[in-house]
């Protein structure tokens, strides 16, 4: 009940609200050499005092977003890699409202599994937001990782609990991802996997039932989605997670579904064609057909032949059709497929550093540079 | 983790959050901060007329404004004190609601909450004098049908606005906006907690209430009855049922929330769940009482147990912040605040500094103008002087503008256009 100032002295939050520090200044202790003093005799505004997107290095184009382009970026004072998540600014509506949205969410979702968002910088015409800087996506991962995009059962848990992770902690901020695929998600050197991207994200409140269904890529949709339910929640994140689980083990996607029709069909054939019967209410759904092939369910390790018992009740828990039914990330989190961890955590460290001391010699073969 | 360790995490804690002592010095700060500005700056321009005036002697400056004469021979600039400056932002606070209204649809009430709390945020460490409220109002609007979900297009938007206010002026602020609400564009509003409330005391009343995790012995029937012996609120007909009871309490607290709670500053010094729960202890005290008595306490605890004591804790809180909602006293019905406020604006024609009032042209180059009107400050006498005119003919033609439009503080402006015709 009592309200603590957030800075100790009245002075200090001044100079801080006066001139507008981003948590870079908090992170890194350096003041913005491109800060105009506070002389009283100098126009100044905030507006003035707009960083300068010289302070970093634009270096070569990691990838197009949804919304912007993004460039690996170096600092020029401290020399920290950065990505610049460059926004162009629509002369007809300002700054994008997916960019107003993004930044909006990446300053309340502080977690370790969550890339972070140090800055926002204006320039002439142009909005620079300036991420953590993460070595690749998952999808680039894999293909240069992995045996065949394929990858290790302790890298598979090692990356599955820290996806986990983020989900858990945007789904009790009330955030939805909405969009979790392996391109959105990130993987640097030490191992560590962190959750980007979040401009098809958006808050969730009570109802939530006016969503537009025009989200997730296709092949991570859940099945709800492709009905057309507009009533989804934070299971839809858990269905793309189950996805993306299956491919960490196979390498290839899951569901590479074509069209909207085609994607429920490659689920309906593996996961069993649902009825009223197995998931009630799913005829009132806008895209359900009476005339859907009827498929019954497979066995899901038939596909996945390298998945432990634990490992695979994990991810049918995840790949429920019916949404109600799949596992909350929370409950995912606990579950005994990730009791292991923390061994196998120790045996991946003691490999990288073997890696690290006997690969450096010669030339290495790509999937070991990392 | 509960609820309000989350809390905590957020940026309307982290930054928004003040005492009431961190908030008046800050206030201050600013208003002190910009006083100096302005003074400096309409000291700069007269003294750029009077060099100009001399090396032109005895020619008449064809273009010379006499507005800027005659602020040039007063000798001390009267600027707004803080109280005024919060004055007129609560002002056109009050004008985002009618705003929002005046659209078809009118803006949902979260999307004009949500900007009412950026003007406020904004104006912390931004003062009136720097940058006009009218300018900034429809920005802050804006903004927050982005952050809100609330789609509409920039043009859609911009025909909502009454007066000759373009698309282009309603977001040559933006980027100034953003920045000085530090990019935290996530604003927790009580709304959804008084729902959650509403739906508890509603299944109690149908006797599907949950015991408190402290209490597991109660029963629902226990609570149900409890609910249905409460006094009646002060000032209703007391025959009324349970559910209408209900309803009449959550029309109301949401009407304190819509109003009082974004006028006054309950978001700087409250959480959202006190927030709600001062405002239903406004609108039906022995209900809100009865639902933290459901949270909080049980027959045999003394005084000395932890839940008694935050009992007794918290509603010293939500005392103090229903008082603060309490006072919340609307503009419309209030002649001695508009006398008050058109006092204020007359004041502000006056202290408004001139070097701030054009925002279109600063937008897409900040940097570039920032320097260029640092350069000419300093280095040529006679830029500032065209730069003066510039302005002081936009904003005779801005003033023009608004004379014919009425939601936006038409007498604000008639106010001034007699001054200026006086």
């Amino acid at each position: 009940m009592t309200f603590q100032l957030q800075h100790s002295t009245t002075s200090s939050l001044l100079d801080i609200a006066a001139t507008l520090v981003s948590p870079k200044s908090f992170l890194f202790g350096t003041h913005r050499t491109t800060s105009p003093p506070r002389l009283p005799s100098q126009i100044s505004s905030t507006m003035d005092k707009a960083q300068q997107p010289s302070s970093f290095q634009q270096l070569e184009k990691l990838g197009e977003g949804t919304y912007a382009t993004v460039f690996k970026g170096r600092n020029r004072q401290t020399g920290e890699l950065v990505a610049l998540k460059e926004i162009h600014l629509d002369s007809e509506e300002g700054t994008p409202s997916t960019a107003i949205r993004e930044i909006s969410l990446m300053k309340e979702l502080k977690h370790e599994s969550i890339v972070s968002l140090y800055d926002v910088i204006h320039t002439e015409n142009k909005l620079m937001l300036v991420f953590e800087y993460m070595d690749k996506d998952l999808k680039k991962y894999m293909d240069t990782r992995g045996d065949r995009g394929q990858l290790d059962q302790a890298t598979i848990k090692s990356f599955m609990h820290q996806l986990m992770n983020g989900i858990a902690f945007c789904h009790e901020n009330r955030v939805l991802h909405r969009d979790l695929k392996p391109q959105n998600l990130l993987i640097n050197k030490k191992g560590q996997l962190k959750l980007g991207d979040f401009g098809l994200a958006r808050a969730f409140g009570i109802p939530v039932n006016t969503f537009s269904n025009e989200v997730v890529t296709l092949w991570y949709r859940a099945p709800d989605v492709l009905l057309g339910s507009r009533t989804y929640n934070t299971s839809i994140d858990i269905w793309s997670a189950g996805c993306i689980m299956a491919e960490l083990y196979t390498g290839r996607p899951l569901f590479p579904g074509t069209t909207n029709e085609d994607q429920l069909q490659k689920i309906f054939r593996l996961m069993g064609t649902p009825s009223e019967r197995s998931w009630p209410g799913i005829s009132q759904l806008p895209e359900y057909r009476t005339n859907f092939h009827v498929y019954a369910t497979q066995d899901l390790g038939i596909i996945l032949p390298q998945i432990d018992p634990l490992g695979l009740d994990l991810l049918n828990r995840m790949l429920q059709l019916r949404p109600e039914m799949r596992i909350s990330a929370h409950d995912a989190l606990q579950h005994p497929w990730f009791h292991d961890l923390p061994q196998l955590q120790a045996q991946l460290q003691q490999q990288q550093q073997q890696q690290m001391t006997g690969g450096y010699g010669g030339m290495m073969p790509p999937q070991q540079a990392y | 983790m509960i609820e309000d360790d989350f809390y905590r995490t957020s940026s309307q804690f982290r930054l928004w959050s003040f005492t009431e002592d961190s908030l008046r010095s800050l206030r201050q700060d600013t208003n002190r901060l910009a006083s100096d500005r302005v003074r400096d700056a309409l000291r700069r321009a007269r003294e750029a007329r009077q060099s100009a005036n001399s090396s032109a002697a005895g020619t008449p400056n064809p273009n010379g404004s006499d507005a800027d004469s005659k602020t040039g021979d007063e000798k001390d600039i009267e600027c707004l004190t803080p109280d005024e400056e919060q004055e007129l932002v609560r002002y056109f606070c009050e004008q985002i609601v009618q705003l929002g209204e005046s659209y078809k649809p009118p803006l949902p009430t979260i999307v004009r909450a949500t900007a009412i709390q950026y003007l406020r945020r904004f104006y912390l460490t931004n003062s009136p004098m720097t940058y006009h409220p009218k300018t900034i109002m429809p920005c802050a609007l804006f903004i927050a049908t982005k952050t809100d979900n609330y789609y509409m297009s920039l043009r859609q938007f911009a025909e909502g606005v009454p007066g000759d206010t373009s698309a282009e002026d309603i977001i040559a602020p933006e980027f100034l906006v953003m920045q000085s609400l530090r990019f935290t564009f996530d604003v927790r509003h009580p709304f959804r907690g008084l729902e959650g409330g509403i739906m508890e005391l509603t299944a109690i009343s149908q006797g599907l209430g949950q015991p408190a995790p402290h209490n597991p012995n109660q029963s629902p029937d226990d609570l149900r009855r409890t609910m249905l012996s409460l006094s009646p609120p002060p000032n209703t007909q007391s025959s009324s049922s349970i559910s209408d009871r209900l309803a009449r309490a959550h029309h109301n607290t949401r009407e304190i929330l819509k109003s009082a709670a974004q006028m006054t500053d309950a978001y700087f010094f409250y959480t959202p769940s006190q927030i709600w729960l001062s405002a239903l202890l406004l609108a039906d005290r022995p209900l809100a009482e009865f639902y933290l008595d459901t949270k909080l306490s049980a027959p045999n605890l003394d005084s000395t147990h932890t839940l008694t004591q935050l009992r007794a804790k918290l509603l010293t809180t939500l005392n103090d912040c229903s008082a603060l909602l309490h006072s919340y006293n609307p503009l419309a019905s209030d002649p001695e605040q508009k006398k008050a406020l058109r006092r204020i604006g007359k004041k502000l024609y006056h202290c408004q500094n001139p070097e701030k009032v054009n925002l279109a042209g600063q937008k897409r180059i900040p940097a570039a103008a920032a320097a260029a009107a640092a350069a000419a400050s300093v280095s040529d006498p006679a830029t500032p002087e065209s730069e003066m005119e510039r302005l002081a003919k936009k904003r005779k033609l801005e003033s023009e503008a608004k004379r014919r439009d009425d939601i936006f503080g038409g007498e604000l402006v008639m106010e001034r256009t007699r001054e200026r015709q006086g």
